[in-house]
């Protein structure tokens, strides 16, 4: 029986973000049992509060035996009697369904006979009163009298049977729709005080107001029930395009959840849609395209016709300017801006505020509905009050939403440009670099090969301005060495200016930025100086021949992608092996002896094991120690120096420099390949060595120092296990 | 009746060879040597076990290469066994694994390479 459902719900693989919403209602409701209890899940329209009291609903009825579930979902009523004919109904046939263990019952549309026919059947003849009392007040046309047996029967149950009934009542706001007289007030005084009576209840809303003044006083908990956070909306929109076999991008899904507020409703019809109609969703287009087919004419336009109902030109006109008006408008505004009677705006305002579009409070209506129904509001506004022919007025709405998802998308690439840049900066360490990437001047490098040339060794990098200029031109300062060198004469500063608008760079941009770099090389002293501008559009040409005339660089979107890549990926240089700031370093001096390589082995396993590394990482810490060191045995000029090996313990990993007397590694030569492809010396096949070591760690680099090779290798610290972040396998 | 020392195991017409748990040039060597022996004595199956072995040099590898070309020469087996798993990435990211079939166990290698244990006495 529990593969069986009484209410329809969304697919488990399609349910996210409410497990512990509905656990907490469960165990509240098994307390229902001992005494009162009363919920309220609150939220805005389309955020799934009808999934939850459904889903409730279910694991009470078909997993429990404490308590009996009736679910309730308010509609548009009429009049009273219809309500509480239908509400009585609905409250015997669940009883019913629930003690005979057969959701059909409560699935089954059913007259007041045939509930009679259904009492008489299941020996429940105690209900039979209730529907005596409904057919008596019918007949003599006493509403108040029929809408009080309706309501009270959920507690007479109780009361009659000893088993009570826990409530679970769904769009509880429009019961104030329901009135007793035709334009008198609604019935929500005498439902409120007949919960209040001792029945336990889960009621869901849109609006706190109902609870006004009462439900603090009454015990009556709050629930509130958001769209789903972005990570939850995400993975389950990611899950969904999955099961459709759908072509995604992670981003367009993204923006699709900040377009929906995270609406599961929302973002599940517009999934659907692009699933039925065979589309993707890998493009900000279309997702838009989607987005306003789903607004205008599909699913969520059609769930929006029938749950939000707009009654007149006059109510639509005031909820268009409602959702038009980022500070809520005052019934005197909107009598002066639409020119209606003060009765009629006030009524509308009434409506609206019922069917959760309006809030109103100090004087002010305030829009309260979500952005996608406000889209939906602005769409039926213009076809329909401006005139607009449907397909002029979608194309408004798409270019809207186009406009505003290339803004977000855009702003995240601008967001990151400039800290692209600023990361990129500290990990430029000597690296060749094709010329071509930096446009308009030579390097001031101290080693220059003719097509390329060599990154400096930066110290440090910092926002030399703290912040930006007006005209979004942010400016960095980095520090460093142009050669492995690290003395005076080597140091350079690179003042750089990141420019992340839509427009290029213009003349008088350069001429800012000349100005503005010509103060900070002032501010701090120095001699070497490398100006460089990269630009998210690139630059005039009246900006590019300025910067020829003063020498300074050009990088554009295109080549600081190349650039990036080529520095990051290792190319024509090495990587980073930029630790952060040491926080340990060890010195070793190791003799050129048999086996003094496992001396400096085992303190790297030491200092490896103490900073966190895995097994694997340790040996291959280890691994590459021994590596280092026999090959600054092997390298070394005398038999009788020593070798010294320095372990620095930065917060992201380890740096190891093996540092001996010797000859150039890199000038004797290592082979690359496999060892069948490797000539034979001596009848052994050499020169592993740097291959080993470059496949075991992150980093491995020969850098020249005074007297000798040093050697620098680093391993990457990876906080949760596994390999190091710069594996190369 | 198999035989057992201290550094190498003899099962009919297979050798198992325990390499030592640093692999630098000595070690390698010895290996080398006691290959160079039972080659001659006519044993063609060869096994290497690493299962002790935690560190090995590039120089110990070129001694390994030259090994396998022996056993190649001589039409012989070899296979290596028990290798952990930083000595694996090496043999591996050398090449090494291409022409040497890498076995998890000794007892593994051995069912491979068909050793007729306990039937011959090889001394």
């Amino acid at each position: 029986m529990k593969d069986e459902t009484v209410f329809s719900v969304c697919p488990e693989s399609e349910f996210f973000g409410r497990e512990a919403d509905i656990e907490h209602i469960l165990e509240r409701a098994a307390e229902a049992g001992g005494g009162p209890c009363g919920m309220y899940l609150v939220g805005r329209g389309w955020v799934g509060k009808t999934e939850v009291l459904r889903r409730v609903y279910h694991r009470l009825f078909f997993s429990q035996t404490r308590v009996v579930p009736v679910y309730y979902q308010f509609r548009q009523f009429l009049n009273e009697e219809d309500f509480a004919e239908d509400y009585l109904k609905t409250v015997i046939k669940q009883y019913i369904a629930f003690l005979g263990r057969a959701p059909r019952i409560a699935r089954e549309e059913v007259s007041i006979k045939g509930l009679k026919g259904l009492i008489e059947g299941s020996n429940m003849d105690g209900l039979m009163g209730l529907i005596s009392r409904h057919t008596e007040c019918r007949a003599s046309s006493d509403p108040l009298a029929l809408l009080r047996n309706a309501l009270s029967a959920p507690r007479f149950i109780s009361a009659h049977f000893r088993l009570p009934v826990f409530l679970l009542l769904d769009d509880f706001d429009l019961v104030e729709g329901v009135s007793l007289h035709e334009g008198g007030r609604g019935i929500l005084r005498e439902y409120m005080d007949e919960l209040l009576e001792g029945t336990p209840f889960l009621i869901s809303g849109r609006t706190g107001k109902i609870l006004k003044g009462g439900a603090k006083a009454a015990g009556i908990e709050v629930i509130p029930l958001n769209g789903l956070k972005e990570d939850e909306a995400l993975s389950m929109a990611v899950r969904m395009c999955g099961r459709y076999g759908m072509e995604f991008d992670t981003e367009v899904l993204t923006l699709m959840v900040r377009l929906t507020g995270g609406a599961p409703v929302y973002i599940k019809n517009i999934i659907r849609a692009a699933a039925g109609g065979k589309r993707r969703m890998a493009s900000v287009k279309e997702l838009v395209e989607l987005y306003t087919g789903e607004v205008v004419c599909g699913t969520t336009s059609r769930l929006l016709l029938s749950a939000v109902p707009i009654n007149s030109i006059k109510e639509l006109k005031v909820a268009y300017l409602c959702a038009n008006s980022a500070k809520g408008l005052s019934v005197e505004e909107l009598q002066e801006r639409l020119g209606f009677d003060w009765e009629d705006i006030k009524a509308a305002v009434e409506n609206l505020g019922r069917i959760g579009l309006i809030e109103e409070g100090y004087g002010f209506a305030r829009w309260a509905g979500d952005r996608v129904v406000k889209d939906f509001v602005n769409y039926i506004y213009e076809t329909g009050v401006k005139g607009r022919t449907g397909e002029e007025a979608k194309t408004d709405l798409t270019l809207k939403r186009l406009k505003e998802g290339f803004d977000i998308q855009g702003g995240k690439v601008r967001g990151n440009l400039k800290g692209e840049v600023f990361l990129l900066l500290n990990t430029f360490n000597g690296q060749m670099i094709p010329k071509a990437l930096f446009k308009n001047r030579a390097a001031p490098a101290v080693e220059e090969a003719e097509d390329e040339i060599r990154l400096p060794y930066i110290a440090g990098c910092f926002d030399a301005e703290k912040g930006e200029g007006a005209e979004g031109l942010a400016i960095f300062a980095a520090q460093g060495f142009q050669s492995a060198r690290y003395d005076d004469k080597n140091r350079v500063t690179w003042v750089v200016g990141v420019r992340d608008a839509m427009v290029p760079v213009s003349a008088s941009d350069v001429e800012d930025f000349i100005r503005r770099a010509n103060i900070v090389v002032e501010r701090f002293g120095v001699t070497m100086v490398a100006r460089w501008m990269v630009s998210r559009e690139g630059f005039t040409r009246e900006a590019l021949s300025r910067m020829g005339l003063e020498g300074v660089w050009a990088t554009d979107m295109e080549r600081f992608a190349i650039l990036r890549d080529a520095v990051l990926s290792g190319r024509g240089g090495e990587a980073s092996a930029s630790l952060g700031a040491p926080l340990k370093e060890f010195e070793i001096s190791l003799p050129m002896k048999t086996r003094a390589e496992l001396v400096a082995a085992t303190a790297a396993g030491e200092i490896s094991s103490e900073m966190g590394f895995d097994e694997d990482s340790i040996s291959e810490i280890k691994s590459s120690v021994i590596e280092a060191c026999i090959n600054a045995f092997e390298h070394s000029k005398t038999r009788f120096g020593n070798v010294n090996i320095r372990f620095v313990v930065g917060e992201d990993g380890l740096a190891v420099y093996v540092e001996n007397a010797g000859r150039v590694f890199d000038r004797i030569g290592f082979p690359q390949g496999h060892v069948s492809q490797t000539p034979a010396l001596n009848g052994r096949r050499r020169g592993w060595g740097m291959e080993m070591m470059r496949g075991l760690m992150d980093v491995v680099r020969l850098e020249k120092v005074k007297g000798g090779t040093r050697l620098a290798m680093v391993k990457r610290l990876r906080k949760h296990g596994g390999r190091s972040d710069g594996e190369k396998r | 009746m198999a035989k057992r020392d201290k550094n190498f195991r003899e099962l009919g017409d297979c050798v198992i060879l325990y390499a030592d748990e640093y692999m630098n040039d000595i070690e390698a060597e010895r290996l080398e040597e006691l290959c160079d022996v039972f080659l001659k004595r006519g044993i063609r199956k060869l096994i290497i076990d690493f299962s002790q072995t935690g560190l090995i040099n590039s120089i110990g590898i070129s001694i390994l290469v030259g090994i396998m070309d022996k056993l190649k020469e001589g039409e012989g087996v070899l296979l290596f066994s028990g290798l952990k798993k930083v000595n694996h990435d090496i043999f591996n990211m050398l090449g090494l694994t291409k022409f040497v079939p890498v076995c998890k166990t000794e007892e593994e290698a051995l069912k491979r390479i068909g050793a007729r244990a306990f039937k011959t006495t090889v001394q």
